[in-house]
């Protein structure tokens, strides 16, 4: 068995911010399909149907932290943000939670002997992907240019999917800007783009994007600094793919 | 009276249309709840209250709660790659003596829950819908 606890969750990045160091002490995730009562005269048993639509929803607890960029600030954030986290861990392949949420709950919960307590709910305005959503990059640093090892997903899906990075932190140096792609291959040998993100110039900051059509079976994630590296060149970010 | 427990119980749902046995990762089930309805039908002159059933069997949903494994065919593997509204077979083995149930279901609901200090944890709601044989 594999089982999974609060020790294995990597990474929680809410519009590029990554929160997970605020102190999250729970998190709940909620996909429902809307069922509806179908049984007819004549039927002796209930019957029940599928509409077709899905709800998502994610909650979340913790404690209440100003600092800039850190909980509080992405809380408070008007605009819906490209909510990323990783309950599995933070190697290629494992399973993600990527959408674009509406924070629509936002509780500050203060009382005496006791720190603050935060606790918010997220519904989704786009995503996530109802199929298998992994991470295509880990968060971590880099400081050159590359590509991630490529990740096989057995076989390729025809269906779409959706595609997401944040950065939360950057350094340009020498660069005018991080532009991270993500790639598909039929044999891991010949690369195509599958995605490329808009050119990032400050931290934090995160794009989701939409993919149609055929996503082949081995993927992986490239970045360039454009204009080369030096003079402190470095940058956080993470990139996950799902597929529908 | 041949008793039966939890360590009788066996879990199996199916994967795609295939069963698979996924007692192992079922920490606990609410089993069947099957109400029959009725319908009051006191009348004038009647001493007593007095029920008629309607003729449909009402099943209750099924929650499954378990650890967050990853392992291939267990409940968190099969109710993640549920992502279509297809009906499901749920099948309950009460007692090594035989007792066995099935009935179709829809994937209602899929929550996992990680918490501090803790294994994540996931909750499977099922619909049952017809009948259960």
């Amino acid at each position: 068995m594999t089982k999974k606890s609060s020790a294995d969750i990597s990474f929680l990045l809410i519009g590029g911010r990554s929160v997970l160091s605020s102190g999250l002490t729970v998190i709940n995730e909620s996909r429902e399909s809307k069922l509806e009562e179908i049984t007819a005269l004549g039927d002796t048993d209930d019957k029940w149907g599928a509409v077709g639509q899905k709800t998502w929803e994610m909650a979340q607890e913790g404690f209440f932290d100003d600092a800039t960029d850190k909980w509080h600030d992405a809380l408070e954030a008007a605009d819906p943000q490209v909510l990323m986290y990783a309950p599995e861990g933070n190697a290629i392949g494992d399973r993600a939670v990527a959408f674009s949420g509406v924070r629509t709950v936002y509780n500050v919960l203060p009382a005496r002997g006791a720190f603050h307590k935060a606790n918010a709910t997220y519904k989704a305005d786009a995503g996530p992907a109802y199929g298998q959503t992994k991470i295509a990059a880990p968060l971590a640093t880099k400081t050159e240019n590359g590509e991630s090892t490529a990740y096989n997903w057995t076989d390729p899906s025809t269906k779409g999917g959706e595609v997401h990075l944040a950065v939360s932190a950057l350094t340009l140096g020498a660069a005018t800007n991080l532009t991270v792609a993500i790639e598909h291959s039929i044999d891991n040998v010949t690369w195509n783009t599958l995605a490329i993100f808009t050119a990032v110039t400050t931290a934090p900051k995160a794009e989701r994007k939409t993919v149609t059509g055929t996503i082949r079976q081995y993927t992986r994630v490239s970045w360039v600094f454009a204009g080369g590296v030096g003079g402190g060149t470095t940058a956080t970010f993470a990139v996950t793919l799902g597929r529908n | 009276m041949a008793k039966a427990s939890y360590t009788d119980l066996t879990i199996s749902l199916d994967k795609a249309a295939v069963a698979k046995d996924i007692s192992q990762y079922v920490t606990s089930i609410n089993g069947w709840s099957k109400e029959r309805i009725l319908e009051e039908i006191t009348a004038a002159g009647d001493a007593n209250d007095r029920w008629g059933a309607v003729g449909i069997l009402q099943k209750s949903e099924v929650v499954l709660t378990g650890p967050y494994d990853t392992t291939a065919n267990g409940l968190f593997d099969i109710a993640s790659t549920w992502t279509d509204d297809s009906e499901q077979t749920l099948t309950l083995l009460f007692s090594a003596a035989g007792y066995s149930q099935s009935v179709e279901c829809l994937l209602s609901k899929l929550e996992i829950n990680p918490s501090k200090g803790a294994f994540h944890t996931v909750v499977v709601t099922l619909r049952p819908t017809g009948a259960i044989s």
